[in-house]
């Protein structure tokens, strides 16, 4: 489970409407941080590549578990820190997470 | 107590103003540092204030340091907000001018008492403020008070080149009323005088008590001549409307008033207008009270 259904919970004060709105957002965010994330990653963008991170961390805060948010940070760190070949090895992982994610989100606003 | 929220992401901004106005707060938002100095421009802006560290554009502490360059002497309570983490972060926000500092991300209930307790700073700089910038019978301005904002009067109306006009007004034979009646009888015939002055100015003037009995008004966007028409209709309805003290006491009162216009050819200061209007009340009160006399 990479959604964290008690800090949704907490964050919308248990409030059904204001936490579909809250997903809702975040989900038509995504994709755009996605792109963006894949684009400084294919030019090779560090400090791009480190901003979009920094994004994606920032919305994921309020969804996720401490383990994924771990994880984002620390690619955000691998950015800043220019280890890219690092950075790439390690995104494939977390991508995949992400649409796991989305699925989740899904599920919950159904 | 509005609480100005600071942040990029679209998400946490929502998340932020649900909990704020959960807690009490009315929240306002910006998705930037620029934004947010054009809503702390504003005369009466949020002193709360949350944010976030990492934005495009002006980061979190930048925009820290932006604020407490002010020189206006209005007070901030800030909360950096930050996925960084270590001391060194925290050492670096509270060096850029921030009060506290949370982590994201944030423990809802962390956050709630945080705020909490930088609402009830908010509130008590308030109070310290209106105590040192009041007078305490009338709660107009008192005279250090006066001076700064006649002082920036001053220099709005050479910047925008519009007149200003200063009264110095003193109530005649202010001693006699405090031997005749007592004390107490003569702190309710200042307070009475200061409703008929406010009573006759508009919003934008400025009321402050200088000594005992005696104000200051100043009277932005004002000439002499319109000025002499503010301070007849003072004069006039101290002397025609007595303080009523009692069912059985009424305090009959004349003011005098010496008024000035700002001379903006000569560029003068704030303490040279006041000067040449104190002096006209000198001369009001020579010529035998009760009247106005307006400075050369």
């Amino acid at each position: 489970m990479i959604c964290d259904h008690e800090r949704i919970r907490l964050i919308s004060r248990n409030k059904p409407d204001l936490a579909r709105n809250l997903i809702g957002l975040f989900l038509r965010e995504l994709p755009n941080i996605k792109n963006e994330i894949e684009q400084a990653s294919a030019v090779a963008d560090a400090a791009q590549l480190a901003e979009s991170c920094h994004r994606l961390k920032s919305a994921l805060g309020n969804f996720v578990s401490p383990e994924f948010y771990q994880e984002v940070s620390a690619l955000e760190t691998s950015a800043r820190n220019q280890t890219l070949t690092e950075w790439r090895a390690a995104w494939p992982q977390t991508d995949n997470k992400l649409k796991q994610l989305t699925e989740e989100l899904h599920q919950m606003c159904r | 107590m509005e609480l100005l929220i600071i942040d990029d992401d679209p998400i946490t901004r929502m998340a932020l103003c649900a909990l704020a106005e959960e807690w009490g707060f009315v929240p306002i938002e910006a998705d930037n540092a620029q934004s947010a100095l054009k809503v702390l421009e504003d005369p009466d802006p949020p002193h709360l204030l949350v944010i976030d560290w990492s934005m495009p554009g002006m980061s979190g502490p930048e925009l820290c340091k932006i604020i407490r360059a002010r020189d206006d002497g209005q007070f901030f309570y800030i909360m950096m907000l930050t996925g960084r983490e270590g001391n060194e972060a925290i050492v670096e926000a509270m060096e850029s001018g921030a009060d506290d500092f949370v982590h994201k991300p944030f423990d809802y209930q962390v956050l709630k008492v945080r705020l909490k307790a930088g609402s009830r700073i908010v509130r008590l700089e308030q109070t310290l403020n209106q105590l040192a910038s009041r007078d305490p019978l009338t709660q107009c301005w008192n005279r250090r008070m006066l001076d700064e904002l006649r002082d920036n009067a001053i220099a709005e109306a050479k910047r925008k080149q519009t007149p200003l006009a200063l009264m110095v007004l003193d109530i005649d034979h202010f001693k006699a009323i405090n031997d005749n009646y007592g004390h107490p009888a003569g702190d309710a015939a200042i307070k009475h005088v200061v409703s008929v002055i406010n009573h006759n100015l508009r919003e934008y003037d400025l009321v402050g008590r200088f000594g005992g009995e005696e104000f200051v008004v100043v009277l932005p966007r004002t000439d002499t001549e319109s000025a002499w028409g503010v301070a007849e209709r003072i004069r006039a309805a101290i002397q025609f409307q007595p303080a009523i003290i009692d069912a059985d006491t009424k305090i009959d009162m004349t003011i005098s008033i010496g008024l000035a216009e700002l001379n903006q050819e000569e560029g003068e200061s704030g303490a040279e207008l006041f000067d040449r209007a104190d002096q006209a009340l000198l001369d009001a009160k020579h010529q035998g009270r009760n009247r106005i006399v307006s400075a050369p």
